[in-house]
């Protein structure tokens, strides 16, 4: 990423509404390149709809700028996605590795994988911990062994702006533990925009440089520790809300219930 | 055209010199079943993937209709068929996307909705039964050459489908969302292969009839399914249990005596059994 871009991303005067619901209204916010940003908000905040607006996925009014100087020329920046999970039919005959090879190899499979292709997946399975998965099927991975897979499927482009949808939720301590340390050691060498949704505030806290709290509108956005007051998290997510102290190693990822 | 469908005979009977393949139905029959097995099936392993084997229901039910309509107008009830079958499956496709009423609902109704309006046509106007018998069991051996022409074009369609869209339709079956953070244009590819799945449907009224086109579409891919591990044997077993299924049907049917299609689909569901044997005996 060059320095001349301060922010990866621009939004200004977003709105987004299905029929009569207003999901997001005159959201106005940036994420700042190369470092990480968390959007936060209780649920129906419209957090994962401000996501799938920055993807294109849905019909938006407002802008969405993109800084045009990626890491890969000028353009728009390639955007990797990781959903908080997949549904779908876990008996189809699909292996890791086939899924990782299906969205990168334009020759069909059935007939056969190409080597380079395979290695690109191999090691990118490698980065996320998940080589010794890639000959099991789809539909028998846990759910941090699926997470990391599709980690491993939206890095394959080297992209240049990453996004999380609730990273560590649905995902039993130790893998969320492990996931978050793929994350950080990803980060650490692709220097990639990253933004992630959570509720869960510790994650926030240990990980964010940027917080933009969300509750259909933008209430607050800035560093973390200067956003992250007792009076914001009342104000975005009601009363009865503080920040769980944790104590002072670097990863939390908030199971304490 | 004639002239090329000499050679092919005379190369065939070079070729496959058997009892059963002299007469030149047969030839006809096998040709149709060789090229319109196969491409059920690349077509069905999407169809099983997607769960849409009752709106392949629904298509081939759609074939009432379009019968009744090619016979009263006085049409070819081929092309009649083809063409509302089409028509049937894009309503259908608009309809999920507009409606709030689930996919099966939507469906069931498009479904019951043609097969009244063709029955309505048919019992207006009698003697119209005997013509759609043909249509509802499969007339495999009253094959023309132009409908196998049709099948031919339609085949080489569904190899190209495959080859450049394959990968595409597995990954969307898999993850509808992550397919389109990738850039894949999903809606695009459901219309395409909608319509192509229909006029798939639509041409195999005439090897197994209405009523068992589904079956002929999905058992080899549920055959694919059981045995396979990746989604490159999928397409090879899935295929060639077609093929093999397919002609082992045409052969018993001619010493048999029995209705080709119907023959056919039982090959094929004997080697689902068998498949499934197979799986249960080797444990994964």
């Amino acid at each position: 990423m060059t320095k001349s871009c301060e922010h990866a991303i621009s939004i200004s005067g977003l709105n987004v509404s299905v029929g009569d619901i207003i999901l997001l209204e005159d959201v106005n916010a940036y994420i700042r390149c190369g470092e990480t940003t968390a959007i936060i908000g209780p649920n129906g905040a419209g957090k994962t709809t401000l996501l799938s607006a920055m993807m294109g996925l849905i019909p938006y009014e407002g802008k969405i700028d993109f800084c045009m100087t990626g890491e890969h020329g000028g353009g728009a920046p390639r955007i990797g996605f990781v959903p908080q999970r997949i549904d779908f039919d876990r008996g189809m005959p699909v292996t890791v590795l086939d899924y990782l090879c299906l969205s990168q190899q334009k020759m069909p499979l059935w007939l056969g994988k190409k080597s380079d292709i395979k290695e690109r997946s191999l090691s990118n399975l490698d980065r996320v911990a998940a080589a010794h998965l890639a000959e099991r099927p789809l539909g028998k991975l846990s759910g941090g062994e699926l997470q990391r897979v599709l980690l491993a499927l939206a890095i394959m482009d080297e992209p240049d702006i990453l996004l999380l949808d609730e990273p560590v939720s649905g995902v039993d301590m130790a893998g969320g533990e492990l996931f978050c340390d793929l994350i950080d050691e990803l980060h650490r060498e692709k220097r990639f925009t990253l933004v992630l949704v959570s509720h869960d505030l510790s994650v926030v806290t240990s990980h964010a440089d940027h917080v933009i709290c969300i509750n259909k509108t933008v209430q607050c956005q800035g560093k973390t520790v200067e956003v992250l007051t007792k009076e914001t998290i009342s104000r975005v997510y009601g009363l009865h809300v503080g920040i769980y102290e944790h104590g002072k190693c670097s990863h939390h990822y908030g199971d304490e219930k | 055209m004639e002239a090329l469908f000499e050679m092919v005979y005379g190369l065939m009977g070079a070729l496959l010199p058997f009892e059963w393949i002299a007469h030149d139905f047969m030839k006809r029959a096998f040709i149709a079943i060789i090229f319109m097995a196969p491409a059920a099936a690349a077509v069905g392993i999407h169809v099983v993937n997607f769960r849409m084997s009752f709106f392949s229901d629904a298509i081939s039910h759609s074939a009432f209709t379009g019968v009744a309509i090619g016979i009263v107008a006085g049409i070819d009830p081929v092309y009649t068929l083809v063409l509302f079958g089409l028509l049937v499956g894009g309503l259908i496709v608009k309809m999920r996307k507009k409606s709030d009423l689930s996919v099966d609902a939507i469906i069931g109704v498009a479904f019951s909705t043609s097969v009244a309006l063709g029955i309505v046509i048919i019992s207006a106007k009698r003697g119209l039964t005997r013509d759609l018998h043909s249509f509802i069991y499969g007339d495999l051996l009253a094959v023309t050459e132009g409908e196998l022409a049709l099948m031919f074009l339609l085949a080489a369609v569904v190899f190209l489908f495959s080859v450049f869209l394959y990968n595409r339709l597995i990954l969307i079956a898999v993850s509808e969302e992550v397919s389109r953070t990738k850039g894949i244009n999903t809606a695009l590819y459901e219309y395409a292969f909608s319509m192509l799945l229909a006029l798939v449907v639509c041409l195999s009224i005439r090897v197994v009839g209405i009523l068992l086109v589904t079956a002929m579409i999905i058992i080899p891919a549920t055959i694919g399914r059981t045995l396979s591990k990746s989604v490159g044997s999928l397409f090879w077993i899935s295929t060639l249990t077609a093929i093999i299924s397919s002609l082992g049907g045409l052969i018993s049917s001619y010493y048999w005596d029995s209705s080709t299609g119907a023959t056919v689909v039982l090959a094929s569901a004997a080697l689902f059994i068998a498949a499934q044997i197979v799986k249960a005996v080797r444990g994964y």
